[in-house]
């Protein structure tokens, strides 16, 4: 899911630069020496202007990530976002499968990055890629890892919401049917609710989730979308689109504030209510309480990562977080140390696309 | 002489502020008593106040020194639990409660629609996958300050064709404020909406969500013998399946009524009455004291996507599960299961994490 609103000059400017990153990129291209798949969020122009053919679809998704992972991706995975996943997703990201399988992408291990109802496009294929692709003579995709980020894969409420939109024309809760516009870019109506259908909460948790033995590595933001509107109604915190739930990979769809259950997504170090449990081999690396649902795809700045410390124990070892740590008091507390805040340090100076991508790459 | 006295007042007071403020940030120590901390770096320079920093050799001596690279670390901590993780057998990975609970399969939450001035309208199913002609029970509750008509009724819809399925009134259970009522699950497999039609101060407010009806995939006809076999605990399941294809069958293993692991295999099947075999993997079994019945719970087969764009379809093992005394299990060894390519996987992490 990412903000319809893109003004034309922009991919205009966008349009100019993009000769220059695709070049760019072709020296750039793979992460950690893996190379590297994409699978974008939902788009909500699919919703108010289907897209014509699988090229429409393809060149709606190489706009989605030219902020930053375009440039150093090796391969895509596009969908239209007017369809479902258990059929015109699964079809046209299939074509693109069989491809990525032909050229052979992934024999050294692919890495996918997914955003937002990427997450749960990611999961379905995942689960199916290997018995479609044998049946087609063809070796599955080998995956070393799913990075994804505002994963979806839990669903959103303001799907829910949109299902029960979409069937009450005459009803008038203005705020509800403000969010749920600004969230699908149409005034709902059934039947043309395409890929939202499968975000509902009980839908998604439905929907390919037999664990499996591919991590998946969750970046959860916590920003503001929409100018706040969609808030509201989103169950515990959320980034303006997903809720945390969704995004730490948790086992229910019940609200929670944190991904952990003793920091928060600013970073202080206080009881919060976390998950009861998370989805088998889902690990939440980092929070950012700032970022927005679309800002953690690079383009936004200024916002402090918060590295999602549960255990720190590694290799037997116990690792003192003191070292990451800080002090900050409010503004109406004069004494006292205040309040402890962990972070990343460094990581208000970029974004939460480049700040994984160049710690990879390292 | 007033305006003097409380240009005085003010001056004072700002200088008390300040003072009490610039103690406060740049000697947290002195006032440690309040917090119980003993102070730390100042949030306008959170690097450079590196405890470290200040005195590294001390530091040194008292724990291992971290990675200075926070991302870094949680990378490796991954690494780490994905190393662990992979121990298991993806045909047989141990539960906590959270994750019993999650796969289990067919789960419906309740779903709920805020309503003007800060009432719910909520609407409650036992499951979200529903075979053909089963009873489905609607429980809804509307919270608030409005005025509700005391019936709402319920109507069951094709996702697809948007024709009418079934219908039902939903009546008040008891003085709980709940509605209850039961539509029947007929129609073709496929989506279908459930609306819930109520009247909110005399405006019709509908609640939509979810459901799927699913078709009749087979007969569930009990388990075959349980035995040993290399490090695992084979327990195979009979199933004769309407129509042949590819299945993916799952269940929960448990132990005196407490999950043990999550256990799931794949197979082709044919419509002749066919067995498929769920393993528990020794790294689940060994260190447990197993004594007296397991039993199989949350019995779910699904029959798979031939191609791209397919439905998934399901069916359910009866709700009791099946139990088993199980054989010797003292040859079941705690040896991680060595999977080539989780194992490569994990060897690739690895190599990532030693980075940092």
């Amino acid at each position: 899911m990412k903000r319809s609103n893109r003004t034309i000059a922009w991919k205009a400017a966008m349009a100019l630069t993009a000769g220059g990153m695709v070049w760019a990129g072709s020296a750039q291209a793979q992460l950690a020496g893996h190379n590297v798949i994409l699978v974008h969020g939902f788009q909500q122009e699919d919703l108010a202007s289907p897209p014509a053919d699988l090229n429409a679809v393809r060149n709606a998704g190489e706009d989605y990530w030219r902020t930053f992972w375009l440039s150093r991706s090796d391969a895509r995975i596009d969908w239209g976002s007017d369809g479902r996943i258990e059929g015109n997703i699964a079809q046209q990201a299939y074509q693109q499968l069989r491809q990525i399988s032909q050229q052979g992408l992934c024999n050294n291990y692919c890495i996918v990055v997914s955003h937002s109802t990427g997450d749960l496009v990611t999961r379905y294929l995942l689960e199916n890629q290997a018995r479609w692709l044998q049946a087609d003579g063809l070796p599955p995709l080998r995956i070393l890892a799913a990075l994804d980020y505002s994963g979806a894969g839990g669903g959103t409420e303001l799907a829910d919401l949109a299902l029960s939109i979409a069937y009450n024309d005459s009803w008038y809760n203005w705020p509800l049917k403000q969010a749920v516009s600004a969230f699908t870019g149409i005034t709902p109506e059934p039947g043309r609710l395409g890929v939202v259908n499968d975000l509902q909460t009980n839908v998604a948790r439905n929907l390919a989730v037999s664990p499996n033995n591919i991590p998946r590595l969750r970046f959860v933001a916590g920003g503001s979308s929409y100018g706040g509107i969609t808030k509201p109604f989103i169950s515990g915190t959320d980034d303006g689109v997903v809720p945390t739930h969704s995004a730490c990979g948790a086992t229910s769809s019940s609200g929670i504030d944190s991904c952990s259950g003793s920091i928060s997504l600013s970073g202080k170090v206080a009881n919060q209510n976390g998950p009861s449990g998370l989805y088998y081999n889902h690990y939440p690396v980092l929070m950012n309480e700032g970022v927005t649902h679309s800002g953690v795809l690079g383009s936004e700045t200024g916002n402090t990562s918060v590295p999602v410390v549960n255990n720190t124990t590694l290799n037997g070892l116990r690792v003192d977080f003191a070292s990451r740590t800080y002090n900050q008091r409010a503004w109406w507390q004069w004494w006292g140390a205040g309040d402890q805040y962990i972070e990343v340090p460094g990581s208000a100076q970029t974004d939460m696309s480049t700040l994984v991508y160049n710690t990879l790459n390292n | 002489m007033p305006l003097k006295a409380i240009l005085v007042a003010l001056l004072t007071l700002a200088f008390v502020a300040g003072l009490g403020r610039w103690l406060a940030v740049d000697n947290t120590s002195v006032f440690s008593w309040a917090t119980g901390s003993n102070g730390g770096p100042s949030a306008s320079n959170p690097v450079a106040s590196h405890p470290a920093s200040a005195n590294p050799s001390a530091r040194q001596a008292l724990t291992p020194e971290p990675s200075d690279n926070a991302l870094g670390f949680m990378l490796a901590s991954v690494a780490d639990e994905y190393q662990h993780a992979v121990r298991y057998p993806d045909y047989s990975i141990p539960l906590s409660a959270a994750q019993a609970e999650a796969y289990q399969g067919n789960r419906y939450q309740p779903v709920a629609l805020p309503l003007e001035g800060g009432g719910q309208f909520t609407v409650t199913l036992e499951k979200f996958r529903y075979v053909q002609q089963e009873d489905i029970l609607v429980v809804a509750s509307l919270s608030g300050n409005q005025v509700v008509n005391d019936r709402l009724d319920a109507v069951l819809e094709s996702a697809q064709s948007r024709s009418k399925a079934d219908r039902a009134a939903l009546t008040p259970s008891d003085e709980s404020g709940y509605f209850q009522g039961t539509l029947k699950a007929q129609g073709e497999p496929g989506e279908y909406r459930l609306i819930v039609e109520a009247t909110v101060d005399g405006q019709p407010v509908r609640h939509a969500s979810t459901l799927t009806i699913e078709p009749d995939l087979g007969e569930f006809n009990g388990l075959g013998r349980v035995t040993t076999r290399g490090n695992d605990l084979v327990i195979p399941l009979r199933f004769e399946a309407r129509e042949s294809g590819a299945y993916a069958l799952s269940a929960q293993l448990v132990h005196r009524g407490e999950p043990v692991a999550q256990l799931q295999t794949e197979k082709q099947l044919d419509t002749t009455s066919d067995t498929l075999e769920l393993k528990a993997h020794g790294t689940v079994l060994a260190n447990r004291e197993i004594d007296g019945e397991l039993g199989l719970m949350h019995i779910q087969i699904r029959r798979l996507p031939a191609r791209p764009g397919d439905r998934t379809d399901y069916a359910f093992g009866p709700e009791e599960g099946y139990r088993f005394t199980p054989p010797d299990l003292d040859s079941l060894t705690d040896t991680p299961a060595g999977d080539p390519e989780s194992e490569q996987r994990a060897a690739l992490f690895r190599q990532l994490a030693d980075k940092f």
